[in-house]
């Protein structure tokens, strides 16, 4: 019998960004990054262990919006132009840097490029197909997160909240051909009652900061180290603080290794600029390219980093890795003499953190597996349906508010950076709910104007604005996008209630925000009788 | 003594409070038992309403908003509770201060002085409306612009609503200690009210476990945060209060609830077991090829049928049960799970 056990989450999400209009939209390269750096090298790895028989266990959140890309014709024929100039530029740089101690890093760039082209032929386009792949054997149990990463919380009505929920799980099935038995609330934003929601939809299990399980009621016996359930009998995952320190922490965290890549050091403003201009965005500002070479090194300035040695930097996530391990199951064994049973330690983390941020951390969560094999799962990786399946029977609270933001409330998304946004959120809901209730059965354009109206309210909705927002980071974009969306869905709103939709209108407004071709509006007219 | 205002305190703090206080084995309680103890043992009735001055001055609401370092500057994803990896500050301009004007009610804060504003004394009625409303538009309330200006040459964004033409005032939690509150009022409303009582204060009427405070607003204002205090209920009203103390309420709010500061008290315990489920359940797990199960990549169509099926979690109930019965199954189970 193991000492613990181990659910590592990671939570995969992007916003909805597909500018048709734009060829060169520079917000999509969040996704093209992504791809580049997270997804593809996870997945790799994660094939890898299987074919080298190491037990893998991985629950991990696909959100819609991301789903919605990654199956986008026009975004997965942007991301192969977009890894072919990488690939060019790799090239050059292999024979620029071939004689300098920047050698090494520049082959990695070079084949990785080739990798992901490999990869995006082998799937044509859409590694969703992997994901399934590898659910298929056991190592990924996919959830899904609210259809366009609401933050729950903060919604008016209930069928707000409600439809967040059916229309992810809707997409969900879309893409993965079941429904789900998990979800990552988006933002970790629970309040008391979502579970009955959750319920409504199928969902058996969801995550919920370390304070939402403990500041529950009653008081769980063993804290966030087992799952509770809701009275709706959705049990919730709490999230373990001690393994997230390990990786989140300034003082502590693996990734400020001084060997790991220094993300800030980048061709795009390292590189004589005739030279890096044709790889840039067409406004010829200077951006990260990705291609970085150059490590932590320590705390020095920039200009004093010291060359990126990909070997040793790799071989260090690996003893990281080790360490993790070792480091949980004394954990474990503590716990259990506390709580008087192995304990669950569940560690959530964002997916992205993984590859594009820590460039090892993929080879990190590689060698977790690996090391806890090794050690003869003392601890022993599980996923959510499985733990669940294995241990049905647990105690019954009520969790507290919560999410997994700074001060683990609201505060990130309701705070005077962006709570000019509620009073259109709000509104847009009330009349979204009157609309689904005054027309049962639309068809035509109507049925179209409808539907796209939800889509408008969920883009609107996702959490990522208020974010940004708060985070003073792309701020223009993320205000423009709440605006947009809110104005087409009031221009629609419009045309519906004065009876004179306008076709060119409703087709154009389809055409610019795609996401979720199967919606229907009427989960915004309550729950079905 | 509320549990707010001993959550900031150190242990060792706590501990001489406990001691003064006459709490036994206070040296060996957490820092969790000694808070609760601590408010258990004041005979301060809970969530009083204490009306401290409103401040016009603008302040963000955002507490540690450094630990945004390590989000990507340009990607979505939380602020997790907790620090930064990595340094990653270049990209992460410090969160801004509004420049806006926002009006913050402390409920319950006992330090504070309590500076109240000059009452509105009673107006004619058309001072009163160019009090309240923009005559150009006949607002109230009406939303503030963004709070971030564009950049220079950056899309705007397409034009949203001012207003919605409803009356309507909006509880939202943001923390345990803070509630926000927005309005939107319609000019008819408010001349009605306005004639109704003859020119009256503006107030925001809390209500929370049988108390109520009322606080004078300025209805133009349509933004505050209220400190209030932790695990209580909360609805408002925007009225207009008479010269004879009458109120004239015009919009109410939607009720919410703020956070518990701390652990439950509570500590009897019901447990809840998968019935009927059980079975399907592990038959879905090896459908899915957990654990060690191998499926073909390209069955996920039959396996969806297959799951549709024999997948019904709404047949889930509750099961009251004793924990020694929890310890033995998961005894028993735990061998299945072992690699």
């Amino acid at each position: 019998m193991p000492d613990g056990y181990l659910m590592m989450v990671l939570h995969a999400h992007l916003p909805f960004v597909r500018h048709p209009e734009d060829p060169h939209f520079l917000e999509e390269r969040w996704l093209f990054e992504a791809i580049t750096e997270t997804y593809i090298p996870l997945l790799s790895r994660l094939e890898l262990l299987v074919r080298d028989g190491v037990r893998a266990r991985l629950t991990m959140t696909w959100s819609p919006p991301l789903c919605e890309m990654l199956a986008d014709p026009l975004l997965q024929g942007r991301y192969r132009l977009h890894v072919s100039r990488l690939l060019e530029l790799a090239e050059q740089e292999v024979h620029a840097k071939q004689h300098s101690p920047f050698a090494e890093a520049a082959r990695m760039y070079r084949d990785h490029y080739r990798y992901c082209l490999s990869i995006y032929e082998r799937f044509q386009g859409n590694i969703l197909t992997w994901v399934c792949q590898l659910r298929d054997l056991g190592v990924i149990e996919p959830i899904t997160c609210g259809a366009t990463h609401g933050f729950l919380p903060l919604m008016l009505t209930s069928e707000a909240r409600r439809a967040q929920i059916a229309i992810a799980v809707r997409n969900y099935r879309k893409h993965f051909g079941c429904d789900p038995k998990g979800i990552w609330l988006p933002e970790c934003g629970y309040v008391p009652g979502l579970e009955f929601l959750l319920k409504e939809q199928g969902i058996r299990f969801f995550f919920i900061d370390t304070h939402g399980v403990n500041f529950g009621t009653p008081r769980p016996r063993f804290g966030v180290y087992a799952p509770v359930f809701t009275e709706a009998g959705v049990a919730a995952f709490g999230r373990d603080p001690e393994s997230s320190r390990s990786v989140w922490s300034a003082e502590v965290g693996y990734p400020g290794d001084s060997l790991y890549r220094e993300f800030y050091r980048d061709l795009g403003y390292d590189g004589d600029y005739d030279y890096v201009k044709s790889f840039l965005h067409p406004d010829g500002v200077r951006r990260n390219l990705g291609l970085k070479y150059h490590a932590v090194t320590g705390k020095v300035q920039l200009h004093e980093k010291a060359p990126y040695l990909p070997a040793p930097a790799f071989a260090r996530a690996m003893q990281h890795g080790a360490d993790f391990v070792t480091k949980r199951v004394e954990q474990a064994r503590h716990l259990a003499q506390v709580i008087g049973r192995a304990p669950l330690i569940v560690s959530p983390y964002d997916a992205e953190l993984f590859g594009h941020w820590w460039f090892e951390g993929t080879q990190f969560i590689e060698s977790i597996y690996r090391a806890a094999q090794n050690g003869g799962h003392q601890i022993l990786p599980v996923s959510g349906s499985e733990y669940l399946g294995e241990f049905p029977i647990h105690q019954v609270i009520t969790p507290s508010a919560s999410s997994w933001g700074d001060a683990g409330y609201n505060g990130v998304w309701l705070n005077p950076s962006n709570d000019w946004i509620y009073r259109h959120l709000h509104a847009a809901e009330e009349r979204m709910v009157a609309l689904a209730q005054r027309f049962p059965n639309a068809d035509g354009y109507l049925l179209r104007a409808l539907n796209q109206m939800a889509r408008e309210l969920l883009l609107a909705q996702s959490s990522d604005w208020a974010f940004i927002m708060t985070t003073a980071t792309t701020v223009p974009y993320a205000v423009r996008r709440t605006r947009d969306h809110i104005n087409r869905f009031m221009g629609l709103h419009e045309q519906i209630i004065s009876n004179q939709i306008q076709e060119d209108s409703v087709r154009d407004i389809e055409w610019r925000d795609s996401a979720f071709q199967e919606i229907d509006y009427h989960i915004y007219a309550g729950p079905r009788r | 003594m509320k549990r707010e205002t001993l959550l900031p305190l150190t242990v060792k703090e706590l501990r001489a409070l406990a001691a003064k206080k006459g709490i036994p084995k206070a040296s060996s309680l957490v820092k969790a038992e000694l808070i609760e103890a601590l408010a258990s043992s004041s005979k301060n009735p809970a969530p009083t309403a204490k009306i401290i001055a409103p401040t016009t001055e603008a302040k963000a609401t955002i507490k540690n908003s450094a630990t945004a370092k390590k989000i990507s500057a340009t990607k979505k994803s939380a602020t997790k509770n907790n620090s930064s990896a990595k340094t990653k500050s270049k990209k992460n301009a410090p969160v801004s201060k509004s420049t806006r004007t926002r009006k913050r009610i402390s409920l319950t804060s006992p330090k504070r002085k309590n500076v109240l504003p000059t009452a509105i004394s009673p107006k004619p009625l058309n001072a009163i409306l160019s009090k309240f409303i923009s005559t150009s538009s006949l607002r109230v309330g009406a939303p503030p612009t963004p709070h971030n200006p564009q950049a220079p040459g950056a899309n705007p964004g397409l034009p949203i609503p001012d207003h919605y033409g409803r009356d309507r005032l909006v509880l939202m939690v943001q923390d345990p200690l803070h509630i926000f509150a927005y309005w939107e009022l319609q000019a008819e409303t408010v001349a009605r009210a306005i004639n109704d009582t003859h020119g009256g204060d503006p107030v925001l009427v809390i209500h929370t476990s049988g108390n109520t405070e009322t606080r004078s607003v300025d209805l133009r204002g349509g933004n505050y945060y209220l400190s209030v205090s932790a695990d209580q209920d909360y609805e408002a009203e925007l009225a207009l209060r008479s010269t004879n103390g009458a109120l004239h309420v015009l919009v109410r709010s939607n009720k919410v609830r703020t956070p518990a500061p701390s652990i439950s008290q509570r500590i009897d315990e019901q447990w809840m077991g998968i019935e009927n489920t059980e079975g399907s359940f592990h038959e879905l797990l090896e459908l899915a090829g957990l654990p060690g199960q191998v499926a073909g990549a390209n069955s996920v169509s039959r396996l969806r049928d297959q799951r549709l099926a024999t997948w019904n979690w709404q047949h889930s109930g509750v099961t009251s049960i004793s924990s020694a019965v929890l310890s033995s199954h998961n005894r028993s189970s735990s061998a299945r799970l072992s690699p």
